[in-house]
């Protein structure tokens, strides 16, 4: 059956849901070398929810717009068209004082540890700054509740004193969700937060992050270029290529047979371990196209080794196949029949 | 899930910050140990002191002519000597500081006031206040300074507050565009943006966030407007245009001595010139140092004692040349190797230190491998664990000061590469072995086109023409799957994806059919799709070049696709050297086991991922004994005490565990290591 999603998500408001794109677009504008302007279309007609207490996994190569669909859910950019809701609330037009008061249910978690901190501030200033900001408490309350959220990250009080390049890129990560923590968000939105940090630390912060949704019920927004702590975190993941969803479903269906072919080769290219796992691999040709002029109809169609006629005149809808939804001109029931998804699953 | 105490990364954060203050500290000695600037400190000092305290401090009335002595010389009474009118020149100079310091300390307060106010609204606000804030700062920059100033002072008039508005006038533009340019910058910064997210208002970011962080880029170029707002006085007063006679001033002091005696006293002009000129140079000083200290150079005479500074390549200082043992190779250092010839590469106890603010610290600590012959070895660690500067050290890319090669020896193709000169080192570089880093847009050159730097490669080490270069250049380029080669020839590496780029320097570092290729986290900055493709290139290099490589990677997952062999490296030590199925099937190094249990491509037979507490400690800082026991999940009081040596542990593995012969540690299944090619006989 092929239900189009875009009408079904903008409709009734879900109690379980923490915030939503509803057919969000974001143009760029952006000056090229001597040819004038040019218009990036960083995100395509978004539909995507977060649920409540839930994680939500943000998966696809650089350039496909993840970071961009992250700070468009938070409003800290302003989509060309479509709508944000937090909860039932429209805030796309949110702005000023109204917006800083909202922004207390979002938070964001940036990659770098390092330059998300104000390298001449102590971290103690850094994470009790929305303190500061939403509440009237004095001096020492605050120094009080930034020594408990220092503490809900498993960092001692003393941290507060220290300078952001005094300690590690791991605990300084942490920091940066006591940070978040402080407003008591609904939603982190974490951005590739665990790249720049050794295996051994992104363990420690994944285990933290478990515990923290477990104790608080934030819902996360959690991109990553690594498709395995995605699989680790998340319950619910969606797949992105130049500015458009292309699959989204429930982790164990996408990871366990993904029907998208880019999906597909994007869960074989991550290295594994298992020989047998790694003679299945699809290695896609070339490099994700730029968004500046993508390729008609389907996007992906370039690097497709399915790719048909149709895909370079007409851009797939979403089809509904096997508890996930997938943009591909393959899932579409009239064609006689689709290609039984590849085996992705792991070892 | 085992949950960490972080007990260690506590302690490691106490000793970081102690650190961090004596980092401070050093700076500080560092900036005042620059030459003069102690000196220069006293002396604006000195002149300051004047302008505060001139009716205590000079001899005389420095109005008080005293006709007898006109133009006297150096007396008691006169220390400097006297001028055309018989006034007490020292006298006088002192009277001047108070001018020419307020006129500075107040136009260059003022212009700062102002500018930023401009540039911090120009730059946070943006739009159109921009364009209008910015070009009236053109307009202003638009204007010679000084005839500038002469028409402000001469609307405004010459007193000395007057002096110092006109000036100021004239220095705000310039200082606005610097700080709005600084607040562009750091108005990107994420935690500009954390604060936006956090819900902190605009005026609140710019004046705790934006504003210090401006003032920091902003000090050197105070001390510098200071030297020029001295200067810009003198000269105003020099026209004619400062604080209205009687009253004493330095540029008047110099005009007036220049009108009545520069052919009869020239002398008379060296007081009033030399305290400008030093002023002057004083700011000038303090700003140059500022500059030296903010941006971490080190001022010459104090950098690094004690290391030999050598030019392009790493110094060695060995003790005593190690004797070439002969037959006593059973020492467990020595990996077996069934009896064949040499290896391509052979390191053995690769010893590295670095000279700190702090002292001399061992990075790499008696490492020894071999590479050989068309073999991929993976070299294995978290950061901070030396394997990058092991594989630097074996073409010596570190650079002495602060790196030097403390010990052993690196032998390839039978030489020692610690023993050759920066010539020869040359010519083995790129020719017989390669490197290829993790960045390929810092190793490109921005200006130059990829064909004009391959060619240049391959005409550097071998005598071909340039059109003949050019067709082997096109060559790699396809050997290297990069569509239209030719074409792709006069690209710049701006134009190319990161992919692109780093099959660039793949194949750059082929040109010249390299033996061994020493590859630095070569994937790690492209996305899995694009790494993908390259490790399959990699594969196949192998196979039709016999090509040996030396991978460096934090991934196991990864390496496990390509290696032969694996060396797992902790705290500047090898821990675990191993075939790479074995080493999979059955860790024998608690480090190892643990890595694996952590890296999340990767499901080992142990219930649950297992988090190592504690981080990676820092050179220089290495605990005693086993330098994993913090962390270790198997450590005993013995584990704390001696060091452990690397021991056998099975055919072809090493590993520096004590209790290596009672731990049966966890790997990923005997099912996937036989996959992975284990001997089924040799595995557990």
């Amino acid at each position: 059956m092929t239900i189009d999603l875009e009408a079904v998500s903008a409709t009734a408001p879900d109690a379980a849901v923490v915030a939503r794109l509803v057919g969000v677009s974001c143009d760029f504008s952006v000056r090229l070398p001597g040819r004038g302007r040019g218009t990036v279309h960083a995100v395509d007609n978004v539909n995507l929810a977060v649920e409540r207490g839930k994680t939500l996994g943000l998966v696809g190569e650089s350039g496909s717009g993840k970071s961009t669909l992250a700070r468009l859910l938070l409003r800290l950019i302003r989509p060309t068209s479509g709508q944000v809701l937090l909860g039932d609330d429209d805030i796309t037009r949110a702005k000023g004082a109204h917006l800083r008061i909202l922004r207390r249910k979002m938070q964001l978690v940036f990659q770098d540890p390092y330059s998300s901190f104000d390298p001449l501030a102590n971290i103690g200033s850094s994470v009790g700054e929305a303190l500061r900001v939403h509440t009237d408490l004095g001096r020492l309350a605050r120094e009080q509740r930034t020594a408990e959220l220092l503490d809900q990250v498993r960092l001692p009080a003393s941290f507060a004193r220290r300078r952001p390049r005094e300690v590690s890129g791991g605990q300084l990560q942490r920091a940066a969700i006591a940070r978040a923590l402080a407003t008591e968000p609904e939603l982190l939105a974490l951005d590739e937060p665990l790249s720049s940090l050794d295996v051994a630390t992104q363990v420690q912060i994944v285990d933290l992050l478990g515990d923290l949704q477990e104790r608080l019920g934030i819902a996360y927004l959690f991109i990553s270029h690594d498709l395995n702590l995605v699989r680790s975190l998340s319950q619910t993941v969606a797949v992105m290529y130049l500015g458009r969803l292309v699959e989204e479903g429930p982790v164990t269906e996408l990871f366990g047979a993904a029907h998208h072919p880019y999906t597909q080769a994007l869960l074989s290219a991550s290295p594994s371990i298992d020989p047998a796992r790694r003679r299945l691999r699809i290695v896609l040709e070339g490099d994700i196209p730029s968004p500046m002029n993508p390729p008609s109809g389907c996007h992906f169609r370039t690097r497709c080794r399915h790719a048909m006629e149709i895909c370079g005149a007409e851009a797939p809808v979403i089809t509904e196949v096997g508890g996930l939804s997938v943009r591909c001109h393959l899932m579409d029931p009239t064609r006689d029949q689709a290609p039984a998804p590849s085996d992705t699953s792991e070892q | 899930m085992t949950v960490a105490t972080g007990d260690v990364g506590l302690l490691e954060g106490e000793r970081r910050s102690l650190r961090g203050w004596w980092a401070e500290h050093q700076r500080l000695r560092r900036f005042l140990g620059h030459g003069g600037v102690l000196l220069s400190f006293a002396w604006v000092l000195l002149m300051i002191v004047f302008a505060l305290f001139a009716p205590l401090i000079a001899p005389h009335d420095p109005n008080a002519q005293n006709l007898a002595e006109t133009n006297a010389g150096i007396s008691a009474g006169h220390w400097i000597g006297a001028d055309d009118l018989g006034r007490d020149v020292f006298s006088r100079l002192i009277y001047g500081a108070q001018s020419s310091m307020q006129v500075t300390f107040e136009t260059v307060g003022l212009a700062l006031v102002l500018a930023l106010l401009i540039g911090l609204v120009a730059g946070f606000r943006g739009g159109w206040l921009d364009f209008l804030l910015m070009r009236g700062a053109d307009a202003g920059l638009a204007f010679p300074p000084l005839v500038l100033a002469l028409a402000v002072v001469a609307v405004l008039g010459t007193s000395v507050n007057d002096t110092s508005f006109a000036l100021a006038i004239v220095f705000t533009p310039g200082f606005a565009r610097f700080i709005r340019g600084q607040t562009l910058a750091i108005r990107e910064e994420s935690f500009v943006e954390a604060s936006t997210s956090i819900g902190t208002p605009p005026t609140r970011i710019v004046l705790v966030r934006i504003l210090p962080n401006v003032m920091t880029g902003l000090v050197v170029g105070i001390a510098i407007a200071l030297g020029s707002a001295v200067l810009a006085e003198s000269g105003l007063a020099f026209l004619g245009l400062g604080p209205p006679p009687p009253a004493a001033s330095w540029g008047d002091m110099l005009q007036e001595a220049y009108n009545t005696s520069l052919f009869t006293h020239p002398w008379s002009l060296v007081p009033a010139g030399l305290t400008i000129a030093l002023t002057v140079l004083a700011f000038n000083t303090i700003g140059d140092s500022l500059r030296d200290t903010l941006s971490g150079a080190t001022p010459r005479s104090r950098r690094q004692r004690g290391v030999k500074r050598q030019r392009g390549i790493t110094a060695v200082v060995r003790p005593a040349q190690p004797i070439p043992a002969p037959a006593a190779q059973a020492e467990p250092d020595e990996p077996e190797r069934g009896g064949a010839g040499p290896a391509l590469l052979e390191v053995r106890d690769l010893s590295v230190e670095f000279q700190t603010d702090t002292g001399r610290v061992r990075v790499v600590d008696g490492v020894s491998f071999d590479v050989g012959e068309g073999k991929i070895v993976g070299l294995v660690g978290e950061s901070g664990s030396g394997k990058t500067v092991s594989s630097l050290a074996v073409l010596r890319l570190l650079s002495s000061p602060p790196a030097q090669i403390v010990g052993g020896s690196i032998r390839f193709n039978g030489r020692d590469l610690l023993d050759i000169e920066f010539d020869e080192m040359r010519r083995i570089r790129g020719r017989d072995i390669a490197m290829v880093f993790q960045d390929p847009l810092a190793s490109l050159d921005p200006s130059f086109t990829i064909g004009y730097q391959l060619i240049e490669a391959i005409r550097l080490h071998e005598n071909v023409t340039r059109a003949a270069a050019r067709d082997r250049a096109a060559k790699l380029l396809e050997g290297v799957h990069i569509p239209d080669p030719s074409q792709r020839l006069s690209a710049y590496p701006h134009q190319l994806s990161g992919g692109m780029r780093q099959r660039v320097m793949i194949a750059m570092a082929l040109s010249c059919h390299p033996r061994l290729l020493i590859a630095d986290e070569p994937t790690t900055a492209l996305d899995v799709t694009v790494q993908a493709q390259i490790v399959e290139l990699l594969c196949e290099l192998r196979e039709k070049e016999d090509l040996a490589v030396l991978f460096v990677t934090h991934d196991l997952a990864l390496i496990s696709e390509l290696s032969d062999e694996i060396i797992v490296m902790y705290a500047g030590q090898v821990v675990e050297h191993s075939p790479t199925a074995e080493l999979f099937g059955r860790p024998r190094h608690p480090y190892t086991a643990a890595l694996l249990a952590a890296s999340p491509g990767i499901r080992t037979e142990a219930d649950s991922p297992v988090l190592i507490a504690g981080q990676v400690p820092q050179a220089g800082q290495f605990p005693s004994g086993c330098r994993f026991h913090p962390r270790c999940a198997y450590a005993e009081d013995a584990c704390r005490t001696a060091a452990i040596d690397l021991t056998i542990a099975g055919p072809d593995r090493q590993s520096r565990c004590r209790r290596v012969e009672e731990l049966t540690l966890a790997g990923v299944g005997s099912e996937v290591a036989i996959r992975l090619g284990a001997d089924p006989v040799g595995a557990p």
